[in-house]
């Protein structure tokens, strides 16, 4: 590389063999290893960090917040938690959360699952819709439909309807649905659908007992996104809801904050950390598939 | 019950390819037909139109003599056996051949008697739990087959069943194949491109090119009468010498000059080929199998043989095969005949004959020696150079 | 971008006699196109058209105003000020985003097959709501107890204001942006860095090139498409952000936090002005557009691909 080094009786090579530069021991040892490992080392206090300390705090009563400021805390309790459950905002969103999460679950895969089918196998006039049909929530980010939709909410009377979230988490979900299903079952060998047409299968037994049993990595994957999509939603619930009959976990956290002034951290992160713990519970038994999920489906 | 006729059957795809043209036979009730061609020829879609797994463009198929144009898969009571099997790889092999039972409303009890049935027939007793994936290739095509037998349909369609197989498993599921057919008397529809298979499994072979039916008759007719230059060169290994040659008058008789080679044309092949007394002077496509040659060992007549310098001796054992450079211009089989296609090439780009003999490895020759090869002279083949059909 | 793109792949179609009948996937698809319009695309033409009236609450009537909403906007100074406030965010989002995913996808990358756990940490904060975010934040960042200033207090520097003062507010809300929406990027980056051929990377370094530079030089610019992918994210993720900011600062202090989306609920929501936030919204959408245009032709300029 360096022409430098070169005299005219040595080509680069020979000299670089027996002259290595004196830096060339520390690249290709504690200096090489400490470029992975500083890296590595920093990003595991990145992402665990924020956990830990919040984890701490949560173990805390609320002066000891300030008195012990250590990570470890001197004395351990569980009361911010007891406190937070206690809640009966806590509990009602809570619930909130869970018939809302698996409603726009459910949801999105019964609507979703026939479309994908349709836009993998069929050849029909509105097929070219898929992208555009996919690249909405990019075109069109929630943060802006919050006021329109809440505006539609209170037209139809559907202000502060857990069945109307539903629907608008439905919508939300389906275009990534839709294309990794799409993209799922365009994957499965044509040849399985007509082995199951001669078999004598009609076209929606195929589905049934073919199409649909092969799709279940996917429809796992979609089931995850959708539920964490519509566990964490804030933006929408702050412009749908109202009352504590509707609203989900994260608004109710929102809300505390306010309700439970500056001063109480432990139970504010209590709070935050037991709104995780589902979707900690699930991800770490499929990983793979959240992984894999929000990749395939980013990248449209 | 399973009878198919091809009336005037065409497909044209999307793109406006036309896979298979004016398809015209009949596949008898209980009969073995096999469906043989090039790559690309037409055969799988012909088979996947009998099967409803492709819309049939124009003309008629009929099983049993209803036109099941419009029917789906389901309604034509068929099976069908893929190139790839097509295993469901969530079912067991229990319940990939129960499948067709199933989907048909059979009883769980009546479904298991027949899959043990068909299972013992086919020696998958043992391999009833597993999942394909745990199955050897052999074994998975068994499992193919298998499914395709438990409902006993009106006709079995099988798409080079036996591709995927190594050569010696090939063989073995040949026989077997054939066996299963001839004990179960279903008709069958099998397509493969490979002749040997065709001639060893046919009731009669069915040959195609460019998506046109050359010629449906029983194997041992297709070899020893072709009817077009495509089949001649498609059916036999290795395939038969053809070239351009013209028919002359000599010595009472006709003769065929194909460079300047010349053999005499016997009474008993002007019989299998009479409108070669109307090409007298004219240019016609030649045929010669390669095992109708023998080394001369004694001194023949001019016109009975021919005199050559040997190119090339592959030895293959049993027999030799011995290449012999000729100046005679050579016939291309797969070339598409008709519209004037074989009209007289440039004669710079005129391909020379190389001429192949089998031959006895006794007597095989070495490399540059020079040898007078005899012929039979009842196996000469005549086709007309425009169209490529048979002169009769 | 996508590789096998299920939208332009249509040798997939089934060709089953009888399993083509168009009503069936129109059927099929009719109630999610449906649900999708209503929820996706009727909002942004009903914004649109909305922006054109002058609705408030003051008045009963609302008058067409054609761009009059948008010049309302624009002679705004709390607009210009929350735009340049966006600005900074946004920039700020990629530029800390952008760096920290590539060292650690590069990091990752090297991983051995026993540390693999640590991709999937990585992603963890994936799954954290934008609120539950902003209050970990809110409580790390805590000026007298939080974890930063413990570290800076032990090395001799006096305590920062972190959620107090405007700059250091606006570097706190930076900083938990990117911590929710890292993974992603990371992943995207991580399988650029994944379809490079590893020797081409070994040729370099035979070359004499040590593992930094082959970094600069070879991956880099092999990975342009997923960097931009990165930076697409990234960006749309910070131009649309609202949760965390809201959750963290609401806009404070003062209004050192307040961005072009909260500006958009202070005036749909607490100040009803229904035209102006109308215009706003629209206002955000095609900023969005834009800044996404413009990446992707910044790619097709000095990309390699
Ligand atoms: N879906 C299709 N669209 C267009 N052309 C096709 C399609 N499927 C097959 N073909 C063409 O039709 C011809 C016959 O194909 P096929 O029946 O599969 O041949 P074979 O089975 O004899 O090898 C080929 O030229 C092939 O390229
Ligand atoms: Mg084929």
């Amino acid at each position: 590389m360096s022409v430098t080094h070169t005299s005219p009786n040595t080509t680069m090579t020979s000299l670089r063999r027996r002259s290595p530069p004196w830096y060339r021991k520390w690249l290709g040892g504690p200096l090489r290893q400490a470029m992975v490992w500083l890296p590595l080392a920093a990003l595991v206090l990145w992402t665990m960090g924020p956990f830990l300390i919040s984890l701490s705090v949560s173990f805390k009563q609320p002066a000891q917040v300030f008195a012990d400021p250590g990570i470890i805390p001197a004395e351990p309790t569980l009361d911010a938690y007891a406190r937070v459950i206690d809640r009966p905002g806590f509990q009602k969103a809570l619930w909130n959360s869970i018939v809302i999460a698996f409603g726009s679950l459910i949801l999105t895969l019964i609507v979703g699952v026939p479309a994908a089918y349709a836009f993998a196998r069929f050849r029909f006039r509105g097929r070219h819709l898929l992208l555009l049909f996919s690249l909405l929530p990019m075109l069109a980010p929630k943060v802006g439909l919050m006021f329109p939709l809440f505006l539609l909410a209170v037209e139809l009377g559907a202000f502060d309807s857990r069945l109307f979230l539903i629907f608008v988490f439905t919508g939300m979900l389906l275009p990534l649905a839709v294309w990794l299903l799409v993209g799922f079952f365009q994957a499965i060998p044509r040849e399985l659908e007509e082995a199951a047409a001669v078999d004598g299968a009609t076209q929606f037994a195929t589905i049934r007992t073919v199409i649909l049993p092969l799709a279940i990595p996917a429809l796992i994957t979609v089931a995850v996104l959708a539920f964490r999509e519509a566990w964490n939603e804030f933006e929408l619930v702050l412009a749908l809801t109202q009352t504590a009959d509707s609203r989900t976990l994260p608004y109710e956290l929102f809300l505390m904050q306010d309700a439970t002034g500056i001063a109480d951290y432990p139970i504010q992160n209590a709070f935050a950390l037991l709104t995780i713990v589902p979707l900690v519970l699930v991800y770490l038994r499929i990983e793979r598939y959240v992984a894999e999920g929000l990749l395939s489906g980013a990248v449209k | 019950m399973g009878e198919v006729n091809f009336r005037n059957v065409m497909k044209r795809f999307d793109d406006g390819t036309v896979a298979v043209n004016d398809l015209n036979f009949d596949i008898e009730e209980g009969e073995f037909l096999v469906l043989v061609g090039p790559s690309g020829c037409g055969k799988s879609t012909s088979l996947r139109m009998v099967a409803g797994l492709e819309a049939i463009s124009g003309g008629e198929i009929l099983i049993d003599g209803e036109a099941v144009n419009g029917l789906t898969p389901r309604e034509r009571d068929i099976a069908m056996v893929f190139q790839t099997y097509a295993l469901y790889p969530h079912m067991t092999v229990e319940q990939n051949m129960g499948f067709p039972l199933r989907m048909a409303g059979v009883s769980a009890d009546e479904k298991a008697k027949r899959v043990r049935a068909a299972a013992s027939v086919l020696d998958l007793e043992v391999l009833l739990n597993r999942y394909p994936r745990e199955l050897s290739g052999g074994q998975r095509q068994r499992v193919a087959m298998g499914r395709a037998i438990v409902r006993e349909p009106r006709v079995f369609l099988m798409d080079e069943p036996l591709s995927n197989l190594d050569a010696k498993l090939r063989v073995q599921m040949r026989g077997e194949i054939a066996r299963l057919q001839r004990e179960l008397g279903t008709t069958t529809l099998y397509v493969t491109h490979d002749q040997v298979e065709a001639m060893t499994l046919g009731d009669r072979v069915a040959v195609m090119h460019d998506g046109i039916l050359q010629q449906l008759a029983p194997p041992g007719e297709l070899y020893k009468s072709p009817e077009t230059v495509f089949v001649a060169g498609f059916i036999g290994s290795p395939p038969m010498n053809l070239c351009r040659a013209t028919i002359v008058e000599e010595g009472g008789g006709l003769a065929a000059k194909f460079g300047t080679f010349s053999l005499s044309v016997d009474p008993s092949s002007i019989e299998k080929y009479p409108l070669v007394r109307e090409r007298i002077g004219k240019d016609v496509v030649l045929g010669t199998r390669p095992e109708c040659f023998s080394i001369a060992t004694e001194e023949l007549p001019e016109n009975k043989h021919i005199v050559a310098k040997v190119d090339m001796v592959e030895m293959l054992g049993a027999e030799a095969l011995v290449y012999l450079p000729t100046d005679a211009e050579q016939i291309d089989s797969s070339m598409t005949f008709g519209n004037g296609a074989a009209r007289k090439v440039a004669s710079a780009d005129v391909q020379h004959l190389s001429l192949v003999a089998r031959i006895a490895p006794k007597t095989v020759p070495s490399h540059g020696e020079t040898v007078s090869l005899g012929y039979e002279a009842d196996s000469m083949h005549f086709f007309d150079i425009e169209t490529g059909h048979a002169l009769r | 971008m996508a590789e096998g793109d299920p939208s332009t792949d249509m040798a997939s179609a089934t060709r089953i006699v009888g399993w083509q009948h168009p009503w069936i996937a129109y059927l099929s698809s009719a109630p999610a196109m449906i649900i999708v319009a209503v929820v996706l695309a009727f909002p942004v033409l009903f914004a649109a058209v909305q922006s054109l009236y002058d609705i408030s609450p003051l008045s009963q009537e609302s008058p067409f105003i054609g761009f009059g909403n948008y010049i309302d906007v624009f002679s705004e100074p709390s607009f210009w000020s929350s735009l340049w406030r966006t600005g900074i965010f946004v920039f700020g989002v990629i530029a800390l985003g952008l760096t920290l995913s590539i060292i650690f996808a590069f990091a990752l990358n090297r991983v051995v097959s026993g540390l693999r756990f640590i991709r999937g940490l990585a992603i963890l904060p994936y799954i954290v709501s934008s609120v539950a975010a902003a209050l970990m934040f809110r409580t790390m960042f805590n000026s007298e107890f939080g974890f930063p200033n413990q570290v800076l207090e032990f090395m001799g520097f006096g305590a920062v204001p972190w959620l107090s003062n405007g700059v250091y507010a606006m570097i706190v809300v930076i900083i938990a942006q990117v911590w929710t929406d890292l993974p992603l990027a990371l992943l995207f980056i991580l399988g650029g860095l994944q379809t490079i051929d590893d020797q081409l990377t070994e040729a370099a370094l035979v070359d004499g090139a040590t593992g930094l530079r082959s970094a600069i030089y070879i991956s880099i610019p092999l990975i342009a498409p997923q960097i931009t992918l990165a930076t697409v994210w990234l960006s749309f993720k910070a131009v649309t952000s609202l949760g965390t900011v809201l959750a963290l600062t609401g806009g404070g202090p003062g209004e050192a936090t307040q961005l072009l989306t909260l500006e958009m609920v202070r005036l749909g929501f607490d100040e009803y002005e229904t035209g102006t936030a109308m215009a706003l919204v629209i206002i955000i959408f095609v900023l969005n557009a834009a800044l996404t245009l413009f990446y992707l032709g910044l790619q097709r300029k000095f990309g390699t691909k």
